[in-house]
């Protein structure tokens, strides 16, 4: 029976499942009953509207989609980071690491499927909270629409008018481009876990990890001005530390900023199908590195 | 010294990765501003730049969930009257959410409509007070209204919102000042095509209550009529009739009145409700005597009332 | 018949970096040790003196400083030894929040069982360890002793021909004690390698047959149980129901060979731990006998025998 190679994908199966097991029997769903409530109470608070506003409809259904989404990605982030935290550290205060490794379980593998199963979990979320604020939002929707169809008849809008009007208030509603943004979220989460997964192979303490994840993530916001700063500004009277700096930020951190696209899919923007399978690509390569250089770390720690 | 081997590895491998990735997140970056999926980097000198730039990153993803929890609270401070810590929510609402258009024109409505209106009634101030304090918030109103339409040049919503707030007879008008505004709304590419007839319809109606600008006022009267039938609204005729009167337009130049009234009936109608708003400089020259005119001729039939149009 | 040694530990040198002191800190300090296949042996030594450190480096936890491990012919440090070693840590700890057969299939799955072969394998280790009835129960809920069960049920989950014990029956009650030793005894004649450290030196005694005695990381004996502790020129013999005159002429005779020396004659005593094990017995074959029905003579005569053969 050997089936040791130095990357089973099955094995990094088993042990992502287990891993998502343990989390969701951590009682982490209770959040999701949480967002639960703030969504239902989020689409059903009339928010006062400007009598100036031409397109109130479109910017209800704004507000709606952003504070749904704007919960889900701190779930998702502060969830990535916290879970991939304290895995390893829980495993090697509670010794469940000694049998693990004891057997012929390649580092790799352990590694991968502990952000596996981290990843799972928030996939799986983001999925069930995702269904809650497509079908709110597509009843909003349709009512919105009606309501404005309605008012556009009895105004005798000519149906070129109408059918404009119906798209511009569809586009604010469940899309694909929507769906692109909750993806964009995902990808965020995904680049934190590693990065907490990274920074868990030389911590053994899970409080010490979360607080530099944090601090990288937010540093990583900055990194977009960094890079413009070195590439694109014209300014020379600037000291070498600040130039090395802001150097150093634009080449070590993700830049957090090309996220921001979940913004635009919430007020319904149209992303391309380019722009976004780069966005994944690009995610992918971060989790990668991240991957390989905690694998890098972790192959040889001693316990 | 295992461990410092280690991380200088990793810091070598993560300068040589962010080398490699550099040029690639730089372009998908121009990509997606150019797509205005994302905001352009601050410019150098943006006097907004530190406040905006600290918040706004900062907060990172959670921007628009923190907007939206404000927003609520600015809804209390409005319920409560406090229009200091309304005016000061909204300032960070639209900090953290520069791109939301409702933020701009809700916190903008509270200030131009609700905050001045509180002010104009209030009895417990001097006259002097009231007047000065509503006209401060409308100015206030029409501050955040302009910054916003600045951060967000497209948005024609914003512009059109400023536009109406100096046009409102409510208010204070400015029509000088609200006619630039429907200009600017005017000249945004992302007017919707089945709005900006009725857009230039209104910014028609203002430019017949400037004075100066009577005669471009009249032909763009003129093109309007002509462009469609959708155009010959009651206000739109009856300006046009007023504008001509007072013009003294040669009959060649004139639409005739046959022509921009389907009838004498619907004329009398129209011109009575038209002269209703004559405390709102809108030209009136000739719209009585006509009144009168029909009035006579219609004198038998003077019990049958038809509905007021506007 | 094999001739690849389960265990070949060569000069094995483990240097930990001390903190405090410039020199470091040599927890294994030039082992070498040779276990063939089908042994039991047992290392002991009072507490750092480099036994975990040694089973660690054979399990490819840690990495030598010097020296090498093999198992079964393969490198320590490469993952396919492990598929030959079962190891049970001491204190073991194990998933609180899965049952103890959801832990036994991890684990099976972990060491690339699939299917039909998993459950069966469970079913099998269950079984042995005599967890049958707990294996819903969710192991946070597992006493000591079934921890140490269960941890040696995923030792043995993949069939391992060598099995390491780290402290087994450390903090585990008499009865349960028992259990495992009778389980080692088992282990040995199906010719599992076992390679064992304990403080409970009786009870390696009873189960090893090779023995290395360990003392500030280095190997200070080693050698086979029975040549070690056999007191070379003394023999015992244990007689039952002897009158005093067989005893007399007995000792008249070793008296007259002139080359041995009468050294002691008297009762040989039981252990505690017999005394223990056997009123164990008894109370609950009582507590069998109340439930049931009315106790039959046989029944009071086999705990009778039980006694005597303890």
């Amino acid at each position: 029976m050997r089936r040791n190679g130095f990357f089973s994908p099955a094995r990094i199966m088993v042990i992502a499942g287990h891993t998502f097991t343990q989390l969701v029997r951590m009682k982490v769903f209770y959040f999701l009953v949480i967002f639960v409530a703030l969504m239902l109470a989020a689409s059903y608070f009339e928010m006062p509207w400007s009598r100036t506003a031409e397109d109130s409809a479109e910017q209800e259904l704004t507000i709606l989609k952003s504070t749904a989404m704007g919960a889900m990605t701190m779930f998702s982030v502060l969830f990535a980071i916290a879970a991939t935290a304290l895995l390893i550290p829980k495993d090697l205060e509670d010794r469940t690491l000694y049998t693990i490794l004891s057997k012929p379980v390649p580092r790799l593998d352990y590694l991968l499927g502990k952000l596996g199963g981290v990843l799972l979990l928030v996939a799986i979320s983001l999925l069930l909270m995702d269904s809650l604020l497509s079908v709110i939002l597509h009843f909003r929707t349709d009512s919105l629409l009606a309501h404005e169809m309605a008012v556009g008849k009895a105004q005798g809008w000519p149906q070129p008018d109408m059918d404009a009007r119906a798209e511009s208030i569809s586009q604010q509603g469940v899309t694909w481009d929507l769906q692109a943004g909750i993806a964009a979220i995902f990808f965020k989460a995904m680049i934190m876990a590693s990065i907490a997964l990274l920074i868990s192979t030389f911590s053994s303490s899970t409080l010490f990890t979360i607080v530099i994840a944090v601090v990288i993530y937010f540093i990583g916001h900055y990194t977009a001005d960094a890079r413009n700063y070195w590439l694109h500004s014209q300014k020379d009277g600037v000291s070498k530390e600040v130039k090395f700096l802001t150097q150093g930020v634009a080449l070590i951190f993700p830049d957090f900023q090309l996220f921001n696209i979940i913004d635009s899919t919430i007020e319904g923007k149209k992303i391309a199908p380019g722009i976004f399978s780069r966005l994944a690509t690009l995610t992918l390569f971060y989790s990668g590195i991240y991957s390989v250089l905690a694998w890098f770390t972790f192959r040889k720690k001693e316990f | 010294m295992r461990i410092l081997f280690q991380i200088t590895v990793i810091f070598c491998v993560l300068l040589g990765f962010g080398a490699a990735k550099l040029g690639c997140e730089d372009r998908l970056n121009q990509d997606m501003v150019e797509a205005r999926l994302i905001q352009p980097p601050l410019r150098e000198g943006t006097s907004l730049q530190l406040g905006q730039t600290g918040a706004a990153v900062a907060l990172g993803g959670l921007r628009s969930l923190v907007a939206s929890i404000w927003n609520l609270r600015a809804f209390l401070h409005f319920e409560n009257l406090d229009w200091i810590k309304l005016e000061q929510s909204y300032d960070i609402i639209t900090t953290l959410q520069p791109q939301t258009t409702y933020y701009w024109d809700t916190g903008a409505w509270h200030l131009h409509t609700n905050a001045s209106v509180f002010y104009k009634e209030n009895k417990e101030l001097s006259p002097i007070r009231r007047s000065s304090m509503r006209m401060q918030y409308i100015k206030k109103g029409s501050a955040l209204l302009e910054e916003g339409a600045r951060l967000n040049p497209d948005n024609w919503n914003l512009h059109l919102a400023l536009a109406r707030v100096w046009s409102d007879h409510h208010k204070v008008p400015d029509l000088t000042r609200a006619l630039h505004h429907y200009e600017d709304t005017l000249a945004c590419d992302t007017v919707p095509g089945f709005k900006r007839t009725q857009l230039e319809r209104e910014a028609f109606y203002t430019m017949t209550r400037v004075q100066s600008r009577k005669s471009d006022a009249l032909a763009l009267g003129h093109r309007l009529f002509n462009l469609t039938t959708k155009n010959h609204t009651p206000n739109l005729v009856c300006c046009i009739f007023a504008l001509q009167n007072s013009l003294n337009t040669s009959e060649a130049d004139r639409i005739p009145e046959a022509k921009l009234f389907p009838n004498e009936k619907l004329q009398l109608i129209g011109l009575r409700n038209y002269f209703d708003h004559r405390g709102q400089d809108y030209p009136m020259t000739g719209v009585r005597t006509k009144i009168d005119t029909l009035e006579k001729k219609q004198s038998p039939s003077k019990d049958a009332e038809a509905p007021t149009m506007r | 018949m094999e001739d690849t040694p389960a265990v070949q530990i060569n000069n094995l040198i483990k240097e930990f970096p001390s903190p405090f002191r410039k020199s470091k800190v040599k927890a294994v300090n030039d082992v070498s040790l040779t276990i063939m296949p089908g042994e039991v042996y047992g290392l002991i030594g009072p507490n750092g003196s480099g036994k975990s450190t040694t089973m660690k480096a054979l399990l490819g936890l840690l990495t030598p400083t010097a020296g090498s491990c093999h198992v079964f012919g393969k490198n320590s440090l490469k993952t396919d030894s492990r598929q030959e070693i079962g190891f049970l840590p001491e204190n073991p700890y194990f998933y609180k929040h899965l049952s103890g057969e959801e832990t036994l299939r991890f684990y099976a799955k972990l060491c690339g069982m699939r299917g039909k072969e998993v459950k069966e394998r469970v079913d099998e280790m269950l079984e042995l360890v005599s967890l049958q009835d707990a294996r819903k129960r969710r192991v946070g809920a597992y006493s000591k002793g079934m921890l140490q069960r269960i941890g040696l049920a995923q030792a043995l989950i993949h069939d391992p021909r060598l099995l390491i014990l780290d402290e087994p029956t450390a903090g585990v009650d008499p009865v349960g004690s028992r259990e495992i030793r009778d389980l080692i005894v088992d282990l040995k004649e199906r010719g599992v390698t076992i390679f064992l450290c304990s403080h409970l030196l009786e009870q390696v005694q009873e189960v090893c047959d090779h023995v290395g005695i360990i003392f500030k990381g280095k190997l200070v004996k080693e050698g086979r149980l029975e040549d070690l502790i056999a007191i070379e020129d003394q023999t015992e013999v244990i007689i039952r129901n002897a009158s005093d005159r067989t005893l007399a002429r007995i000792r008249a005779v070793i008296v007259d060979a002139k080359e041995s020396e009468f050294v002691r004659m008297g009762k040989p005593r039981t252990t505690l731990e017999r005394l223990f094990l056997d009123e164990a017995k008894k109370s609950e074959a009582h507590n069998t006998a109340i439930t049931s029905k009315p106790a039959d003579e046989s029944a009071i005569e086999d705990e009778e025998k039980g006694a005597h053969d303890a």
